[in-house]
């Protein structure tokens, strides 16, 4: 034996072996924690997300108005001032646009924005082979340019009774209740208001489908107007004119007075006329309400997106519903 | 150790190394050293790999939270839609349509041999091993569909997850 002492190669080892042991779990732990604390930041900017997305709806609630919605509401005022520090948020009005899976082929060909090569009755065949879409792209693309598509359309639209496509009511009901027997009565129905040209109120809309048709399909179908006068864009708000020959004059009139005014349902009458307001189904496509907004709040890199729709026929303050939300990235 | 410093009035004893007493309380000395530190050893590496296997399920979990959430985010069931028509079960194998706002595009999830696979056509992830694991819908108070509940045992304490579906019914 050595007269020398050394440290033994074996404690040597083991203390090497200890070392990289260690070494090695705690960077397996930084790195779990490092994961942790990015999940956690993550948390933490969803939440100043949603907490911009909850006050928008609640600025949307406590409008003073909430028979009429338009650009002189207060929460267009308040999402100018967003609480989170670098946050924006948005609000856009998605449903008065024309709901495309709805909209009438006689109207569809009055506004003369089909393509070139296609009708409105190849569109109609296209929404009975392939249903109601959610995207109108790319299905919709072969009928309209892209730019008519996303001005003029819309796919978050109620479906109203008095002048919703009696094809697409039919589908509708099939959707819901997959009786295609059941659905076609629905349209057989729908068919004979039409032939007697009888308007359905809000009121008498569960009296004259019938029970069981409107706990299958209300609140999806309704008679409220479909769009809301004050954001309708202009083209079809002439185009809605036009169609039912109303003087365009009064389109104008109102796109006029629109930015600065809140129109109320009762007004109505008076801008579109009396005979139009009483003998075209006017009254049917524009009204003074919103039904679906979308709220889009970023903060930096972070974005939200929510739809809420309105729940339709109630005279009180809105009642809104959260339909979807998507984070980006 | 014998010392070097030797007594110029002793006389010098030969270097013949140690007596057979030295050397076995020496080796029992390094014996029971050697016990020590063998089981102080033990103890540790199972400490150390007790906490890498619990690191090691928590960031598992953390990742399966995060494939679930941005998966089940994508679903947009419409809201004419009745939301049990756009889900479908056989055996452990959900599929759920509408992925994206399309009827065509589906998303998938399975619990097979411990291991969630979440995916579409063509591209699949797959978070695991779980022990214990257990996937299933996820429904509110009318009993429709929500999203998608996964429950994982942690060895005595179980962890719930809650994806929601990027849409909710009308």
């Amino acid at each position: 034996m050595k007269e020398r002492g050394s440290a033994s190669a074996v404690v040597l080892i083991l203390i090497l072996f200890l070392s990289a042991l260690f070494l090695a779990a705690s960077l397996f732990l930084e790195l779990s924690l490092r994961q942790l604390r990015r999940s956690e930041e993550r948390d933490e900017r969803r939440r100043s997300l949603l907490r911009e997305a909850r006050r928008t709806l609640q600025l949307l609630l406590e409008d003073p108005t909430p028979l009429s919605d338009s650009p002189r509401d207060p929460v267009w005022e308040g999402i100018q001032r967003p609480v989170e520090s670098g946050c924006t948020v948005e609000l856009r009005d998605l449903s008065s646009r024309l709901g495309l899976n709805w909209a009438r082929r006689e109207l569809l060909e009055s506004l003369g924005v089909l393509q070139p090569g296609h009708s409105a009755q190849e569109l109609q065949q296209f929404r009975e082979d392939t249903g109601i879409h959610l995207n109108l792209k790319p299905g919709f693309l072969a009928f309209f340019s892209e730019e008519d598509l996303d001005s003029l359309f819309t796919a978050y639209s109620y479906f109203n009774i008095n002048i919703g496509d009696e094809l697409a009511l039919r589908k509708l009901h099939f959707v819901r209740g997959g009786d295609l027997a059941r659905a076609e009565e629905f349209h057989v129905a729908i068919q004979q208001l039409r032939i007697q040209r009888q308007t359905v109120e809000s009121s008498e809309l569960e009296q004259r489908i019938g029970a069981e048709n409107y706990r299958l399909l209300y609140p999806l179908l309704n008679a409220e107007p479909a769009m809301n006068l004050h954001f309708v864009p202009a083209s079809v708000l002439r185009g809605l004119f036009r169609h039912y020959q109303v003087p365009v004059e009064k389109a104008e009139s109102i796109l006029a007075m629109r930015p600065s005014t809140e129109f109320g349902a009762s007004e109505l009458e008076a801008l579109f006329g009396k005979e139009a307001f009483q003998k075209t189904p006017l009254r049917q496509y524009l009204g003074v309400r919103t039904w679906f907004w979308q709220i889009r709040v970023r903060c930096g890199e972070d974005g939200l997106s929510w739809v809420v729709a309105r729940l339709p026929g109630t005279e009180g303050p809105a009642r809104l519903r959260l339909l979807e939300e998507r984070f980006s990235p | 150790m014998r010392g070097s410093k030797r007594s110029p009035t002793t006389p010098q004893r030969p270097e013949a190394g140690f007596s057979f007493l030295e050397i076995l309380v020496a080796l029992l000395l390094f014996s029971v050293l050697g016990l020590v530190l063998w089981s102080g050893l033990a103890s540790a590496q199972g400490l150390v790999r007790k906490t890498i296997q619990r690191a090691s399920l928590s960031l598992q979990i953390l990742q399966l939270d995060t494939g679930l959430r941005q998966a089940l985010g994508r679903v947009r069931v419409p809201f004419w839609v009745r939301a049990e028509a756009a889900v479908s079960q056989e055996g452990s194998l959900l599929a759920i349509s509408w992925l994206d706002g399309y009827p065509e595009k589906t998303l998938t999830l399975q619990l097979r041999d411990g291991r969630i696979r979440i995916g579409e056509a063509g591209a699949q992830g797959s978070f695991g091993p779980f022990s214990g694991a257990r996937l299933r819908l996820y429904r509110d108070e009318a009993g429709r569909p929500q999203g998608v509940e996964v429950s994982i045992d942690r060895g005595g304490e179980t962890t719930l997850l809650l994806a929601r579906f990027g849409s909710n019914p009308l």
